[in-house]
């Protein structure tokens, strides 16, 4: 359950910087509401997280390094920025450090 | 003022406001400095990048240093347990945190159409 609130704290995150790309600089007023929300509830939702006993230390690790690497991948997608082997070669280190961190609080 | 010092100050910020978010579990009043550190460190990096400063290095630097500082100073006033895989498994995603934002930073400088 703590996990799943993690989890939503990064989705809420992704979305509401993808709004703040689409804004583009919040010269488009319209995705302006999104953002504000999306940060709000995302915080929220890591605040929840840590109230169900997720170490700030790790949540909040896991919390930018996600974040980070599903917005560069959505990026590419919705806005067609680059995505180059480089920036994939950080995507797997990051996806590396979360199971690492995992595997290392259970122990 | 100078763009690296600000850049320091929106780190401080931004760490404050986690650590407090932790802090507000126990002691909900902390939830103000919560508020004032994410909105003043939001603040200074706009300042950051209007002064010049790639996004990239930026976002990268601001990023890694607050999960850095984040998991340390944690493991000081909360005394959160840091195992050796976890400190490894924070080094690593601060790496890619670095990796990516640069990445994308050197891909834009190319032109658009790199890494396409």
């Amino acid at each position: 359950m703590s996990w799943l609130f993690l989890g939503l704290a990064i989705l809420t995150e992704v979305i509401a910087t993808l709004c703040l790309r689409a804004s583009e600089g919040g010269r488009h007023k319209v995705w302006l509401a999104p953002v504000v929300l999306g940060y709000v509830a995302s915080f929220a939702f890591l605040s929840l997280s840590l109230h169900r006993g997720v170490a700030i230390g790790v949540a909040y690790g896991i919390w930018t390094a996600v974040g980070v690497a599903l917005t560069a991948i959505a990026s590419r997608f919705l806005f067609h920025e680059p995505l180059t082997r480089l920036m994939g070669v950080g995507i797997a280190l990051i996806a590396a450090g979360v199971v690492l961190i995992d595997l290392g609080e259970t122990h | 003022m100078n763009r690296w010092l600000l850049l320091v100050t929106a780190i401080v910020l931004e760490v404050a406001g986690t650590l407090a978010l932790r802090a507000a579990v126990d002691h909900p009043a902390w939830y103000a400095l919560v508020a004032v550190g994410y909105i003043g460190a939001f603040v200074a990096l706009a300042c950051v990048l209007r002064l010049g400063m790639g996004v990239g290095v930026a976002y990268g630097i601001w990023g890694a240093c607050g999960v850095a500082l984040t998991a340390v100073l944690a493991t000081v006033f909360f005394g959160e347990p840091l195992t050796a895989p976890m400190g490894l498994g924070i080094a690593l995603v601060i790496g890619g945190v670095l990796v990516v934002e640069l990445g994308s930073q050197a891909a834009h400088r190319r032109g658009p159409e790199a890494g396409a």
